[in-house]
Formats: structure tokens, sequence, C-alpha cells
């Protein structure tokens, strides 16, 4: 029997913490290497663009999940879209702004009617396999996201090409509106003028593709992807890593770095310390890295806050009672003190007063805001005829952190109106289910990334009353006004700017009036760099382009 | 019986053993309620990868001919398809295997270079503090989970002091800190196991017999009573296969290395059961043939079991 | 970590009735004591724990409380109002630690009590019967042993997505042999019951069979005794303290896999405060508020380590012969 043991150990233990708690606290204020380097580094150069870009070195990149997939028919997310794009390059491409710039065609044209668009390729543009991209191959890159086999996202910005409805039926074998006359030349005929089909064609989706290669890879395309972008696969390790090299035949500007490497894993908390630890040169930062990188000035100058066009936003249904009623509607925009909600966000957002985000280049002057007012709310309420407030649900999703302490504020706020919403928390897929079908979610957060910058992204798609559906419906605050309903179908309908312009701002106008939603905030990314890293400013687009990232020599 | 019928008879019982485990795996997602290709294919399970899945798992016949169809299919080595993450399990099994693998013969390697020298001494200056301080330290660190143990190790001696990779894999170096905290774990455990086995040997008649002949202390220490005392230890570590893999299961997460055991905790988050399957018949080979090696290794080494049984 | 430290080397207890002279004994070991001490502190807080929320000693542990979150939405570190400060959805982080040992105590306890059941019945039967059921019951255990206890309960905890089991025919409708597979206490106590009982078997089956060849077993069968006596009457109050010492070890396991399944997010499922998902948790918010991470850890630690202590305790009280 050792008498002493157990006192030993637990004395042990105790140390243990005693010294876990005092190391923690020391080392709290003890330097780390990358902080010091952005200390001396912020000096001489700050991670913003500047300096002789230098090529050569190689990109460390992180993904906590692996990317679904990369092949630009399919990918459509903010992680998946930055690397399509080192991969696979097409017609038109975005300056550093919102501008429309031509990219692997030479010069395009659209007809005075706005319905025929005419692209001349430029001639030297080859795949990464050697082979001189043609306009065939934009052809069956269209088709190829047309085709239902495919089951691509994109399918739908691409319908408004003549024959497309005939081809995805299967009643043509090929889609009548696009033609190749010759190698370099392609002709794309819409049925209707569509002012924003110049962004679609923009979008990743309308990349070029080696048609010998995909139809021979078939379904392992996904791991032989071969495109005219600055870079080529060089390996895709499913959950573990990728790994991008150089495109020996791609003759652009970009393309800085000679290799990427997506190392695939971690949480966000690990990522960081590599980050800090020079382990890695980018980590998208979770909210509490964030703050944390935020509070220590050695550190703040690695954070590159990326503002997005979204908005997140409070929804209303309108064909539910009481948000039937507009007085209703009102009364709640005037109940949400958005200044509190910025603070649960750690300051990584901007308020929203409006629908159409400011990111998008697209600001509309004339919108009232709806202050933060109780009393004018209780007030409202009375008026509509509820006097002691009513109850209803309100639904969010509970995978966004922030969804989560938005909602339970907002629940707060509404509380002190007289309004008693019990929560509903719900995970991504069941949410997005629900709110999209009719009659099922009464109040509700949601949020919406534009797809390419223009206000029709956001108006048309989630306002248009005419676009309803019972399920699978974007517009999920179910709002149907004729007025407006026609202001947007004028807009689309229009190939005039400035005619576009003054509509959709007419429009905004009369959405805000019947308040349908609370606009709440436009959400912030906060993106980690290494202090190595230069020419990390954000797009207001792409929001961030590695292509034009450079290091520091090592 | 002679060595090698001895060797057959265990390969038949392990093979029955792995057997029977597959057999159980299979029931587990067969008799489990709900449609089977629901289960299968995971969340993502879309009209047409539930007809695939009904299709080639032969689903419409009854369950005796699926037993055999999926025990063929195990001998031929194929553990299945993920549809969550569209790979075949056993290729997805196979590129984890060897930072596993690197993994825990790093782990075990470190833990003997601390736990011999620790088990020797503290036999040979038994009673004294230092012998009570080891055996506190070897329960205290038999309390400490894996995960948490794992975290702190990281935050200090990578995080702060950079002495080691933080996380994820680029080379031997992303091993070290990794196996220093399944050292930690399981080193004290077997500093007292060769403690005590040092500790019998050394009373035993034989050591007693080669001190009598003069032979010096060093000499008897290390060649005559530690091989001794060793030879239990390689039955525990090849039955405590499965405690090991236990650890590294936590120990890949934390440290984000692309191994099995991050593997199978993704697929629990996925819900991807033919994955979960794949990685639990790995490690019940993984820990059959460990207890086979063990156990053959343990008759050739030790001279009292030659021969005999 | 399995019990292989027991499996090696334990002997039979040669007293007859050990119960009754080991208890003063166990009263004087410091290991016995130790142990205890620890886990009967954590019982009573864990079972007072309501009481104390009453009076105001500790707070709420479910609710978000935005008072406890500073002016960016982060944990506030450890102060007068909160001990050891607050988690990332601002609960007191000590409050959530004293309703975590419910959790844990409870699932731990139930889960060894699953284990011992399971255990000591293949163990019994397999020591009494012998021959060919000893052989099987041995193999399935091997199958179990094979199996990293951790993945196996993954494995099932995988499976607990809401679906009901039905124990019964079809026809016959007992709806209370009807299980619902989600995940709660229930549940997770009982994987981790399951996947727990192989350390036990071989320990218990080896004091059988040694105690089944003992004079007064003849004697008892040679004067006619059935089986079922034998079974009851005679092995297994000879083999309890055993099984109380495993038991204790045993608990330790437990907790520690109930700590691993928290922390992978397939234990008892959230808000429930359990100190494997606060670590979970804490980890993002690590580096500026290192205690939600440090204190459940150490709360493990205390009570892993106070089961691991009794048991020693226990195992040098009801079997000396063993060394050391």
């Amino acid at each position: 029997m050792k008498p002493n043991r157990a006192i030993l150990a637990v004395v042990a233990l105790l140390c243990l913490v005693l010294s876990l708690a005092i190391a923690t606290e020391l080392f709290r204020h003890s330097s780390n290497a990358v902080a010091s380097a952005a200390t001396t580094d912020s000096a001489e150069s700050s991670p913003a663009s500047d300096g002789q870009p230098r090529r050569g070195g190689t990109l460390h990149l992180v993904e906590p999940t692996d990317f679904r997939s990369l092949d630009p028919a399919i990918a459509y997310d903010t992680e998946s879209v930055p690397i399509v794009r080192l991969l696979f390059r097409g017609l038109l491409d975005y300056d550093n702004g919102v501008n429309l710039v031509p990219a692997q065609a030479k010069d395009w044209n659209i007809s005075p009617d706005g319905k025929t668009y005419t692209f001349h390729l430029r001639p030297g543009i080859r795949f990464a396999d050697g082979r001189e991209v043609e306009a065939q191959d934009y052809v069956f890159s269209f088709e190829r996201i047309l085709d239902p086999a495919t089951e691509s996202p994109g399918q739908g910005f691409f319908m408004g090409i003549q024959g497309a409805a005939e081809f995805v039926a299967g009643k043509a074998k090929h889609v009548s509106g696009l033609s190749a006359p010759d190698p370099r030349t392609l002709i794309i005929k819409l049925k209707d003028p569509q002012f924003t089909f110049r962004y679609v064609l923009a979008m990743t989706f309308a990349v070029a593709e080696p048609r010998d290669v995909v139809q021979h890879y078939g379904k392992d395309f996904e791991i032989h992807l071969d495109g005219s972008g600055p870079y080529r696969l060089t390996g895709w390790k499913r959950g573990i890593r990728v790994r991008l090299a150089r495109n020996p035949f791609y003759t652009g500007p970009d393309g800085y770095v000679d290799a990427v490497d997506v190392m695939i894993g971690g949480d966000s908390s690990t990522e960081a310390m590599m980050l800090e630890r020079g382990e890695l040169d980018r980590v998208m930062a979770g909210p509490p890295e964030a703050i944390h990188f935020e509070r220590d000035p050695r550190l703040r100058s690695l954070l590159v806050p990326v503002p997005t066009a979204n908005t997140d936003y409070l929804f209303m249904n309108t064909e539910m009672k009481p948000f039937d009623q507009m007085l209703v509607r009102r009364a709640v925009n005037y109940a949400i003190n958005k200044a509190r909600l910025l603070r649960l966000t750690g300051g990584f957002a901007t308020i929203a007063n409006g629908i159409v985000p400011p990111a998008m280049s697209w600001t509309n002057p004339g919108l009232p805001p709806y202050d933060y007012d109780p009393d004018k709310a209780r007030a409202l309420l009375r008026q509509a005829g509820f006097p002691n407030g009513f109850k209803t649900t309100f639904s969010y999703m509970e995978d966004n952190p922030i969804f989560v302490r938005v909602a339970q504020d907002i629940q707060q706020d509404l509380q002190q109106v007289g309004i008693d919403a019990s929560l509903r928390p719900a995970n991504f897929t069941a949410f997005d289910l629900e709110s999209s079908s009719r009659h099922q979610v009464p109040l509700g957060i949601w949020g919406w990334f534009q797809d390419y910058p223009d206000p029709s992204d956001f108006l048309d798609v989630l306002f248009n009353g005419r676009y309803i559906t019972p399920t699978d419906c974007n517009n999920v605050a179910f709002y149907d006004n004729p007025a407006v309903n026609r202001l947007l179908d004028q807009a689309t309908a229009s190939v005039d700017p400035a005619e576009r312009t003054r509509l959709f701002l007419r429009a905004e106008d009369l959405i805000m009036d019947d308040a349908p939603w609370v606009p709440l905030i436009h959400e912030v990314l906060p993106v980690l760099y290494n202090p190595r890293v230069h020419n990390t400013a954000p797009h207001p687009v792409w929001l961030w382009r590695y292509e034009w990232m450079w290091l520091n020599p090592s | 019986m002679n060595f090698l019928t001895r060797f057959l008879t265990r390969l038949f019982w392990s093979g029955v053993t792995l057997l029977g485990t597959a057999v159980l795996v299979f029931f587990l997602i067969n008799v489990m309620p709900g449609d089977v290709a629901r289960i299968i294919a995971g969340p993502k399970a879309t009209p047409a990868v539930l007809a695939e899945i009904h299709h080639s798992y032969h689903l419409d016949e009854p369950i005796w001919k699926r037993l055999g169809y999926y025990l063929n299919q195990l001998a031929h080595g194929d553990l299945g398809h993920s549809y969550v993450t569209d790979q075949s399990v056993t290729q997805a099994i196979l590129t984890r295997l060897p930072v596993t693998a690197s993994l825990a013969a790093t782990a075990v390697v470190m833990w003997l270079l601390i736990a011999v020298p620790l088990g020797v001494l503290t036999a040979k200056y038994r009673g004294r503090w230092f012998d009570r301080g080891v055996l506190v330290a070897a329960t205290l660190s038999l309390s400490l989970p894996a995960f948490w143990l794992a975290r702190m190790l990281q935050y200090i001696l990578a995080f702060k002091l950079g002495w080691f990779p933080v996380a994820g894999f680029r080379g031997f170096t992303s091993l070290l800190l990794p196996g220093i905290t399944l050292a930690f774990l399981f080193a004290g455990y077997y500093a007292r196991l060769i403690h005590t086995n040092m500790v019998e040997v050394l009373d035993s008649p034989y050591v007693r017999g080669a001190r009598a002949s003069g032979a010096s202390e060093a000499t008897v220490l290390f060649r005559h009573a530690l091989p001794n005392a060793l030879i239990p230890v390689v039955t525990v570590l090849g039955m405590d296969v499965a405690g090991l893999l236990g650890g590294v299961l936590f120990t890949e997460n934390v440290f984000a290395l692309p191994g099995i055991g991050t593997l199978a905790v993704q697929s629990v988050f996925n819900l991807d059961v033919p994955m979960i399957m794949g990685t639990v018949l790995l490690s019940a080979t993984l820990v059959v043939s460990a207890n086979l090696a063990v156990d053959i290794l343990y008759r050739w080494i030790d001279p009292r079991i030659k021969g005999g049984y | 970590m399995s019990e292989a430290g027991i499996e090696i080397g334990l002997p039979v207890a040669e007293s007859a009735c050990p119960d009754q002279r080991a208890v003063p004994e166990m009263l004087r070991s410091r290991l016995v004591l130790t142990g205890s001490g620890i886990i009967f502190l954590f019982a009573v807080l864990a079972i007072a724990a309501p009481l104390l929320t009453q009076w105001h000693i500790l707070r709420e542990p479910l609710l978000q409380n935005l008072n406890g979150l500073d002016a960016d939405g982060m944990p506030l570190s450890p102060c007068r109002s909160y001990l050891l400060g607050t988690d990332n959805l601002g609960r007191d982080v000590l409050s959530r630690l004293v309703y975590g040992a419910r959790v844990s105590l409870t699932v731990g306890i139930a889960a060894m009590l699953t284990a011992t059941c399971i255990g000591l019945t293949i163990g019994l039967l397999s020591g009494f019967y012998g021959g060919k059921l000893d052989m099987g019951l041995m193999r399935f255990t091997d199958m179990n042993l094979s199996i990293p206890s951790i993945l196996l309960a993954i494995a099932f905890a995988g499976l607990m997505d809401g679906k009901v089991l039905h124990l019964h025919p079809a026809w016959l409708h007992w709806r209370f042999l009807d299980l619902k597979l989600q995940r709660g206490m229930v549940s997770v106590f009982l994987i981790i019951g399951f996947v727990s009982w192989t350390g036990m078997v071989r320990v218990i089956r080896a004091q059988v069979l040694s105690i089944k060849e003992r004079d007064f077993v003849h004697a008892s069968r040679a004067l006619g005794a059935s089986n079922g006596r034998l079974i009851f009457r005679h092995l297994l109050p000879n083999v309890i303290p055993t099984v109380i010492v495993l038991a204790a070890m045993n608990t330790a396991s437990t907790i520690m896999l109930e700590a691993g399944l928290g922390y992978l997010g397939v234990g008892v499922p959230p808000p429930a405060p359990t100190w494997g998902s606060m670590i979970a948790d804490g980890q993002a918010y690590f580096i500026s508020a290192p205690m939600i991470v440090i204190a459940p850890g150490v709360a493990i630690v205390l009570t892993v380590l106070a089961f691991n202590l009794l048991g020693q305790g226990l195992q040098e009280v009801l079997d000396p012969n063993r060394a050391r």
C-alpha cells in the first residue's frame, strides 16, 4: 500500500492545472513568428498590393471541408469558385471593379436589338494539355450546362438562349442559338433581349472546357480537370489535399505563384494558429478568431475584411397573417435595433438599410431608413389593430453562428413591442425547404449573395411576384405587387443602363415602402493573410483572386 | 502440437474473428429499421443514387444471398462505395493508412524510449520517491483525455513556443508532436508494467544466479532481466492496438492529420455509413493481425513457451 | 485504454468471504479514501445543482445569456460574477461544469452497470459451462475486442437518427418495446455500455474457472445442488470483489468514453452541458478564453482519476496477492 500515492496524484494534478494557467497567461504576451514578422513587415509593405510582383513560391491554402466539386459546371460556392478560376477561364472577366472586360475573347459585340452576341476569340489560348481553345469548346460547355444529365446549378442562367428549352426537353440534339461558324468565332442568339446575360458569360459556368477531354473522361473529369486558366490540377486526394501547378501554356499576365497547395481539414481555431505560425497563407476566420486578430495590434494588419455583396434579412411572409398588413411589417422594421445587432457580428458587417448591397457598386440614395423607434412600432401595431401585440413563430438556420445570435437578439426586440415570437431553429436543408414553400414560415432570417453585380439579381429574383412557385421559391416573403412586377419586367427587357437604373431605383423604393423585409446587415468576411502574401485586396465580385497574389521571396 | 499447427490454428481463429466482425457489421446496416439504400446513401440521397444502390447491393434479393455477395466483395478487398464523398472506401482508407501507421509507429517508439528507462530505474530504486512519483504520473496520465491533452500540447509546444508544426501533414516533423501526445498517455502505464515485471524478474532465481556468478549490475539489468521483463510488454502492445487506435483517432483530429482517425470522425459527421463500417472493419483487421503477430512473436521470444503449450 | 493491467497476473482471492474483513481495511486505504472523496464531492454537487441554482449560487446552464458576453460578443474572462468566465453563449462555465457532472456521472455509472451486467453474465456462463458455449462466447468477445471502443461507439451513434426500432413482432402491438433511436442520455449510456463490457469478461471468467475447482463447489455439487444454485449461491458471491474492482475501473473508462463522444458531437445532444461538448465548443475561443477548455478537461481528469484510484485501492484491499 502506498499511502502517499493518492495525495501525490491530486497534488500533481493541481500543479499541472496551475502551470497551465500560468503558462497561458505568461505566453499570452510573448511574441510568435508571424506577429513579429507582421510588425516588421508593415514598415515595408502592407498586405495590400505594392512593390514589384515576383513569380515563384507555393501558396498554402486550407479548406475545412473538401470541395464538393471543382468542375466549372457544378462549383457554385465562395470557396470553390476562386479555385475554379485558377483552372478555367472564359470569354469575359471583370476588371478590378465591376466592369466587364474581354478575357479570352479578343473582342465582342451585341446586336442593336440585344439578342445576338458575337465573340472573336484570341489566338494562341491553350488548354493545359496543349490544345488550342476553339469556339466549338464554348458551344460544348454551354450545352453541357444546359444538359439535364449534368445537373448543373447554373442551368437556369442559360435558359434565355434560343433553342435552350427544346434542348433541355430532349427535343433537339443541339441548342439552335449557339453556333461556331469558324474556330475563332462564337455567336449566341437569345430568345429575348436580356441585359444581364453578359454577366452570366463572366460566371465560371461559362468557361471553356476541352470537349474531347470531357467526353473522354465523363464522370472522371472531376479529377482530370483540364482548362485554359493559369494553373492546372496536379493532384486531388479526396478529403486530404488539392495541388495545382502552373499551366505552361497560359499566356496571361496573372498567375504569380508557381503552385497552390490546399490542405483539407482542421477547424477555424487550428487554422488561425497555423497562420500565425506561418504554416498557412490564407485562412477564412471564424468570428472568435477574427475578433482576436482585430484586437491585437500586432495581428491586425493580417486581417483583410472582405465586403460581400450580400444582404442578410428578416423576411415576413406577406401571405400569412398578420404580416399581410403593411402597417405590421413597418412596425417590425421600426422595432429592430440594428446597431446592437452589429455588435453580435463582432463588427464584421455593415448595417443594411436597403435591399441591394452597396458592394454591388449600386446604391439607392433616396431610401429613407427605418430608424430604431419602438414607440413608433407600438403605435403602428395599435393602428393595425394589435394593441397588445400578437404571437408568431420565428424560424432560422442554426448552422450559421451569427444567425443564431441574431435570432435571439431580434426575438428580444420584438418582445419589447409586444410581439411574442417563438424560436424555431432548423438546419440549412430543412430551413431552405420550409421557407421556400408557400404558407409555411411566417417570419424568418435568411441571406442572399449576389450571382453577378446587377440589381436584378436581388430585386427581380427575390421580389418579382411572377416568379413565385409553391415550392423552391426564392421570394420567401411571397411578395407580389403588380406595380413592382411591372417595373421589374420593364427593367429586364430594357438594354439601356440608365433606364434600367431608374426603373430599379423606383422598384426598390416601392418595395421598401411596402416593407416585406427588414434588411439587417451586409456581411463582411474576415480573411487572414500571412504577411508574406501581397495583392490581397478584395474584389467586389470574385472576393479573393489567388492568381493575382504574389509572395515575398523566402 | 508443434509450432506450425499452433500457428495455423491461431490463423484460423483470427479469420473466424474477422469473419464474425464482418457479419456483425453487415447485420448492423441491414437489420436497422429504415430503407437500407437510404442508410447507405447518406443524406444526399437522390433517386438516381438510390436506384444505383438497389442494383449494386442486390437489395431485392433475400438477406442470405446479400450476405454472400457482401462477403465475396470483402474477399476481393472491396469495402464498398461512399456516396457522400463519392469515392471508394478502400481507396480512401489506403490513401490514409500510411499516415496513421507512421503516427502509431512513432508513438510506440517514443513511449518505449520513455517507458523502458523509467521502468528499469524505478525497479532498481524501488521504494524511493522517484519510484512513487512515476507511479503517480502513470495513473494520472491514464486519466487524461486524449483530445484535451492534444489541444494543450498543441497550444503550448507548437503555437506558443513554436517547437513543432501546429497541424497538418508536411512530412515527418508533423508526426512528432502527435507522437509525443500519445506517448504521454501511454508511457506511464508501460513504465509501470515494465517496473512490475522487472521487480518480479529481479527477484527470480535466474537473476540471482546471474548476480552470484559475478556479472556486473548493468549486465544483470540489461542482459538478463530486461529481455524477460519485456516479454509481456509485447503481448500487451498487441492487445493494446485497439486502445492505441482510439487515442490516434482523437490525436489525428486535433492535429488535422490525414489519417484513418480523421476519416472516421468526418464520416460520422457526414452520416457516411459505408465509410464508418469500412473503418470499423479495418481496425478489426489491424487488431486481429496485431494479436496474431504478437502471439507468434511471443512464442518465438519466450524460451519457456517454445515447443510446447 | 484496455484494462489489461488487471488481466495480467490477477490471482484469485483466497479468502472465502472477503467482504467482511475488507471493509475496515478499505476505510484505511488512502487510495480508496481519496478516490471516493472526489467522487462523493462531484456527486453531491451534481445532485445539489438544481437547488444551488435556485439559491443563485449557480447560474442557469442552458439558455444563451447576452450579459455574459462582452461588447464584441466574446466570452468573458474569469471575474467576480463568473468565477471561471463564460462560454461562447454567455453561460457561466462553473455552473455548466457542475451540471456537466450530472450528465457524466449518470451516463458513466449507468453505462458501467450495463457493461457489468453483460460482462458478468457472459463471464459466469462462459466460465461455468465451459465447452462449446465458452468457446463461442470467447470468440464473440474477441470480435468485440478487435474494434476500438470509441470507433464502435461512434458507429452506433451514427445510426441514431430518430428511427424507431420495433423489438416486438409486427402483429403484436407492444408499444413499450418500441425503441426510438434518437441521441439522448439513454441511448448514449446504452451504447457506451455495449462497447465497454469486453474488458471485464476475461477476468471474471478466469475467476469463475478457478473458483469452480474449489472444494466447496465440488462438495455442493456432490450434494446435488443445481447449476443455478451453484452459480448464484457459490460463484457469484465469490466473484463480487473482483467485479467491484472491475466496475470502478470500468466507470473510469465509461466516463472517458462519454467525454470523447461529447467532444466529437455524437454524445448527449445540446444544449445539455457535457464536459466533452464544452471542450469542443470552447476550442474556437481557446486563445481568448482558455478556461472554457481547461476547466472541463480538469474535471474529466479528476473524475477519471478518482475512479482509477478507487479501483486500485479496492484491488489492493480485496486482492492483496496481486504484486503491488
